[in-house]
């Protein structure tokens, strides 16, 4: 699992049928420090409550679907949880809340 | 598995209802020298490690799951132990502040603390409290 930022939504009205109801969201993977990681990607909100702006993690491949209400959809990408915070040893890097 | 160091805590409380009641530590990943590899995991604790310690890290998900013992989880990385020493090549890279390991006799002098004393007149500290 790893860290990432909401920052969109996804639209589409025609979808393989497993994934009706499914909410879609863009997000992009952080560092431990929070900062910016690799590409954007869709994940799957498996909270429901997630949205822009939040700091949530995330789970990839096979277990993303294991996510979801049905287990057997065409996901790959999974918010799992939304993050109240993340401490760090004394001495790391500070975290900044950016968003 | 890999190695990791264990950085951080993550705390949520809004989550997939697998997670409720689990602890998520943030892992920096390790080579074997000990030295960061580059990026880190967020995993579920089931030993009990804290920050600083070099941990294993199964990044697995039907095995992790299985460990967990709860099948149909979207879990796919835990924490399955805590590292004492890698040896590569012959090379030991130890964990940090690992107590050395206790030689000679040093250990066996002292008396241990919980033993109960005699008391000069014969009895012991239990006699005194029933009389």
């Amino acid at each position: 699992m790893q860290l990432a930022r909401v920052i969109g939504t996804v639209v589409a009205t025609v979808k393989t049928p497993g994934l009706q109801g499914v909410k879609l969201l863009v997000i992009q993977p952080l560092d431990r420090h929070q900062r910016p990681v690799g590409g954007q990607l869709v994940a799957a909100d498996a909270v429901h409550m997630a949205g822009p702006g939040e700091l949530v993690y995330f789970v990839a491949a096979r277990e993303a679907a294991q996510a979801m209400p049905d287990p057997f959809v065409p996901v790959d990408h999974a918010i799992v949880g939304i993050v109240d915070a993340v401490s760090l040893l004394p001495g790391d890097e500070p975290v900044r809340d950016e968003g | 598995m890999k190695l990791g160091r264990v950085a951080g805590t993550v705390v949520s409380t809004i989550n997939a209802p697998a997670f409720d009641g689990r602890t998520l530590l943030l892992c920096d990943l390790l080579d074997p020298a000990g030295k960061p590899a580059g990026g880190y995991l967020i995993a579920i604790d089931t030993v009990g490690a804290g920050p600083g310690e070099t941990v294993l890290i199964l990044d697995e998900g039907t095995s992790a799951r299985q460990v967990l013992g709860a099948p149909g989880a979207p879990i796919r990385t835990v924490i399955v132990g805590i590292v004492d020493a890698v040896i590569v090549d012959a090379v030991t890279t130890e964990k940090p502040g690992t107590p050395r390991a206790i030689t000679g006799t040093a250990a066996t002098k002292e008396p241990h603390p919980k033993e109960p004393r005699r008391r000069r007149d014969g009895g012991t500290r239990s006699d005194a409290d029933h009389g």
